[in-house]
């Protein structure tokens, strides 16, 4: 079982447009960071590049599933694109 | 050899905030730039370091990312001297932000503001502004949390500002929808404060006369209570006086430090006390509580309990996770996380217990600071 540095909801994570990735602070200095396909994938761990620190992130993957459906609408793209599925 | 006022650094590096030409991390002690001057105080932020010289001169360095060094350039920053126009007696980091106090009591800010921790209208700014309020009273005192910001004015009175979704701002109901404001308001039950310090998502207070007041996320006790859902004790929103007949009788604290989740205190008798999270060693001694069951409770601690092991202790300083401590006769002591050998011991193992750094057994240690994964010790 992960050991996790601490449990963060998404909405204290920080947004980038240009990576779209969110980003929390790790104690290090550097920062945790999750994508929003990462997200959308289900995957709930955000790490860190310079260390060994895990967040479980805690978020609704309906909402982002979501929001990524009407992303994707709104570029002409079809519902087929979005990659599904939870991972155990 | 370290030589006086040499400033000698090590731990995580990610952004050049050790200051000693590259980004790489350094498990083991080294020299650092020079600074003209006498130094007064070192600090650091997630991945800045700050220094005020004894003429008011500050120096930052690092990462740059969101203005925090006060200067108009996204990239990391070498050590350089930050002018201003008027001397600082005192600087305290954010994460991402940096707050300092001039000579005439002003408070100045800058960085990030994404929670309004830089009490400004904008997002970031690199640009030092000074904050209003605090009843047109001299600021005497500051501290910085992730995202929040904490002033004691001259008048005894505490302030905060910045993300208060934890009750760390003390006046702000996290439940009510308000998660953060720029403007500082007054704690409210918080008088004749004589310093303040900032945990992730705590604050602390310490009176003239000696009393601790705490108030924040309890997640990991650092309220130096149990936290307990059911007893609504998880987050205190408003600021609790803390019991502090553990410390022995006839001492008083005269200094408070906190990491992120974990809080020292330095007694005027050079011992140190400790509480909060322990899962790293933070807390330089074993937890003594336990859960309901009756099994021992080893990764937080909520009792304050004396770390046996230190004695004669001029100053402390805490990283997020790691603990400085230098003692009367200069010698230099780390514990804690050290995962980027920020403990200095040229390892990366998490020291439970405090103990001397080795590679400066032959120096005598005059100051300690911290950044979040890194640590700064200036010699004499």
């Amino acid at each position: 079982m992960t050991t996790y540095h601490d449990e963060v909801e998404i909405e204290d994570f920080e947004y980038d447009d240009e990576t779209e990735t969110y980003y929390f602070p790790c104690p290090c200095g550097d920062r945790f960071e999750i994508t929003k396909e990462d997200l959308a994938n289900g995957e709930d761990e955000a790490t860190c590049p310079s260390c060994s620190l895990i967040v479980k992130v805690i978020y609704d993957i309906e909402s982002v599933r979501q929001a990524r459906r009407e992303h994707l609408a709104g570029l002409g793209l079809s519902h087929s694109a979005i990659p599904g599925g939870y991972r155990s | 050899m370290f030589r006086k006022q040499n400033r000698i650094v090590c731990g995580a590096n990610s952004y050049g905030q050790l200051s000693i030409g590259n980004t790489e991390d350094s498990v083991v002690p080294v020299r650092s730039s020079n600074v003209e001057g006498e130094i007064k105080q070192v600090t650091g932020g997630g991945g800045h370091t700050a220094i005020v010289t004894e003429e008011g001169k500050l120096y930052l360095c690092g990462n740059n990312n969101k203005g925090q060094l006060g200067l108009d350039s996204a990239v990391n920053l070498h050590l350089q001297c930050l002018h201003l126009p008027s001397a600082i007696s005192k600087v305290a980091c954010g994460w991402e932000h940096t707050l300092a106090i001039t000579a005439s009591g002003d408070l100045i800010a800058w960085g990030s503001n994404s929670h309004g921790q830089a009490g400004q209208e904008v997002v970031s700014s690199s640009l030092p502004i000074k904050l209003k309020g605090f009843n047109g009273q001299p600021v005497c005192d500051i501290a910085a949390g992730l995202r929040h910001s904490l002033a004691v004015t001259i008048d005894g009175l505490v302030w905060s500002w910045g993300c208060g979704k934890k009750g760390q701002l003390g006046w702000m109901e996290a439940k009510k929808g308000l998660t953060y404001s720029h403007q500082p308001q007054q704690v409210p039950g918080c008088q004749k404060a004589h310093l303040v310090a900032a945990g992730a998502y705590h604050s602390i207070m310490l009176t003239v006369d000696g009393e601790l007041f705490c108030w924040g996320d309890n997640k990991r006790g650092q309220m130096a209570i149990e936290p307990c859902k059911d007893k609504g004790t998880f987050v205190l929103d408003r600021p609790r006086q803390l019991d502090l007949r553990p410390l022995e009788s006839g001492h008083r604290i005269i200094a408070v430090a906190s990491g992120w989740t974990h809080v020292l205190i330095l007694t005027d008798g050079g011992d140190i006390y400790s509480w909060g999270r322990n899962d790293y060693g933070q807390l330089g001694r074993s937890s003594v509580c336990h859960n309901p069951d009756g099994s021992p409770r080893g990764d937080i601690c909520w009792q304050i309990v004396k770390i046996v092991q230190l004695n004669n202790i001029k100053q402390i300083a805490c990283g997020s996770e790691h603990n400085l401590a230098v003692t009367e006769d200069g010698v230099i002591c780390s514990w804690g996380w050290n995962e980027h050998g920020m403990c200095g011991d040229g390892t990366t193992q998490d020291i439970p217990e405090p103990k001397t750094v080795p590679a400066l057994t032959g120096v005598r240690g005059h100051l300690i600071g911290s950044g979040a994964g890194h640590s700064v010790v200036v010699c004499r």
